[in-house]
């Protein structure tokens, strides 16, 4: 009895993965793709490997974007983004839930804190998207110079997944 | 430990001829029921085995994590599926063939395999989410598999993750505990010290049947993070250990939720404890209830912001406290027979004069005699203790003399 049930443990284990990928999975086929810009990049998970740690020009996000109320740390963002010069930059946010405009798109994250710059007052809040590692084969992790943008797959309520990495246009790696 | 028993018996049976207890005969097949010689492997095969389950895991992880762009995502989780499952039933058939500890260390791969199909996942999609997450996602599936076996590797394995997520919670500021945390410095201690209470008081409810190994883990685990906040409680108010964080600290829900879980756990343990006399079983529960009380007041003490002599007078307490919590394993170890308490006990006493010897309370001379009234107390309990034994020892002789 007891060998039964923890077989049946064990499968709903295997369940629970193949189910999360077959969501995700669904998720990404039905999600709208845009490509964003990316100022900086850089090391080694133990489980996962080695990754790209991206800084999008997006995780900067100006106070004068935000309606209402100024964002705490931990508080949940909703960013509209307009397309511009090739890649999709900020054009509003909030910390409810955003109605985007018919060009715009709709990206979900976390305020991170200030960004300080010396002898100023912060007029921006950073905000973490949950798409700032880009995982790559073992010894890929320092990406070539050149324009990096990443192509970024958004659901419906504005939930992001990185899809891919490009140098000077092309995939990477 | 079954070979201990078995060397001691024969010391003893030994004796109990020598004293007319029993015959040659008798001693020699009571002996006989015990044999030492095999027993001697058991516990380097346990060993062995989990080890070799751990690194079979940790290879399969970095198999995973080197990143094979050339498989499609699909073959990959799937192969890790395969091999998790392959695991759990060649560990399950391994313990039906009579192998039951190289059987525990092959469901330790499997059980380690769940993490790393999570971890796959993460990479496959480029998750970046927090930690915490996948260590709870990992842990919830895994426990009640490893009880419903039940299997006591698996059983240690979901409990180390479960010990693995709450540090992530208490020193992430993004998750509900981590950013309650953050608001005052010395919170994160309490939530350590009230993990371990946490953690020993389950350790306690395992009791010593099946789940000894895991009554084990669990102890130790909880009187190491207990001692280890204890010890960083004993720096509060000291300006350069506690830098003040900017704000005023908000109140802490979650932290004092988890401190009346802690209360509740030990209370529930206490009725586990080895039977013995009422005094003694209540003695180790009102120590450790001392202690919610003393985390409850650093928590007010550090919520109300208050000044730096009251945050010292708390410092002062804590340094007598896990003093006291030390002697008490130490006293209760020998009389439990927990050889672990003992050592933690020692070590514990130990750390704590360091830590004192680094915070130097004040001058050189005072901490000499500190450590003077401390070492004059300790030989005086070591004197005191003594005589009891050898008064138990004169009491027992008597009995046996009249009888």
């Amino acid at each position: 009895m007891r060998r039964r049930l923890f077989v049946a443990l064990v499968v709903v284990h295997a369940l629970v993965l193949a189910g999360w990928a077959a969501s995700l999975e669904l998720t990404l086929t039905r999600a709208q793709t845009v490509r964003l810009a990316i100022v900086q990049r850089d090391p080694r998970d133990l489980l996962r490997g080695d990754y790209v740690w991206l800084n999008y020009r997006i995780s900067e996000v100006p106070l004068a974007a935000f309606s209402g109320r100024r964002p705490e740390y931990g508080d949940r963002v909703w960013v509209a983004l307009a397309p511009k010069d090739g890649v999709w930059q900020v054009a509003g946010a909030s910390l409810a839930p955003l109605e985007p405009a018919i060009d715009q798109r709709l990206i979900t994250g976390r305020m991170r804190g200030f960004v300080y710059r010396p002898r100023a007052q912060p007029d921006h809040v950073r905000v973490a998207y949950g798409i700032e590692r880009y995982y790559v084969p073992e010894g890929k992790g320092t990406a070539p110079r050149g324009t990096l943008e990443a192509e970024v797959a958004l659901a419906d309520d504005g939930r992001p997944f990185l899809t891919r990495i490009f140098v000077d246009g092309r995939p990477y790696p | 430990m079954a070979d201990r028993f078995g060397s001691r018996l024969r010391v003893e049976a030994e004796r109990w001829v020598r004293d007319g207890l029993l015959t040659s005969a008798q001693a020699e097949r009571i002996v006989a029921r015990h044999p030492a010689s095999p027993a001697w492997f058991t516990r380097p095969i346990a060993i062995f085995s989990i080890l070799g389950g751990a690194l079979i895991a940790a290879a399969i992880a970095l198999f995973v994590a080197h990143n094979w762009h050339e498989i499609p995502r699909g073959a990959k989780l799937g192969g890790v599926i395969v091999l998790l499952l392959a695991a759990h039933l060649s560990g399950l058939a391994l313990r039906a063939r009579g192998y039951p500890k190289a059987g525990e260390g092959v469901l330790v791969v499997g059980g380690s395999l769940l993490m790393v199909g999570i971890a796959l996942i993460g990479q496959i999609y480029n998750l970046s989410g927090r930690e915490s997450d996948a260590l709870l996602l990992w842990w919830a599936l895994l426990l009640p598999a490893a009880y419903a076996l039940p299997s006591v590797a698996l059983v240690v394995l979901a409990w180390a993750g479960v010990a693995a997520w709450y540090w992530e919670l208490a020193f992430d500021r993004t998750t509900w505990l981590g950013a309650e945390l953050h608001s005052a410095s010395g919170f994160t201690a309490v939530a350590i010290a009230t993990g371990g209470l946490l953690a020993w008081a389950l350790g306690v409810l395992h009791g010593d049947g099946g789940y000894r190994r895991a009554r084990q883990f669990l102890e130790q685990l909880g009187l190491l993070a207990l001692a280890g906040a204890l010890v960083a409680l004993g720096f509060l108010g000291r300006d350069t250990w506690w830098p003040v964080a900017g704000g005023a600290p908000g109140r802490p829900a979650a932290l004092l939720a988890l401190l009346l879980l802690a209360a509740v756990a030990v209370a529930v343990a206490a009725f586990r404890l080895p039977a013995d006399g009422a005094t003694a079983r209540t003695g180790l529960p009102a120590a450790l209830f001392l202690l919610v009380l003393y985390l409850l007041a650093v928590v007010g003490a550090l919520a109300a912001r208050a000044p730096q002599t009251t945050l010292r007078a708390l410092a002062y307490a804590d340094w007598a406290l896990l003093f006291a919590v030390s002697l008490a394993l130490i006293l209760y170890g020998a009389r439990w027979d927990r050889t672990s308490w003992i050592n933690w006990g020692v070590v514990f006493v130990g750390v704590n004069a360091v830590a004192r010897y680094v915070d130097l309370f004040g001058t050189m001379l005072q901490t000499s005699a500190l450590f003077f009234v401390t070492g004059v107390f300790v030989l005086a309990l070591g004197w005191a203790l003594e005589k009891l034994r050898r008064r138990m020892t004169a009491q027992a002789a008597t009995v046996r003399g009249s009888a």
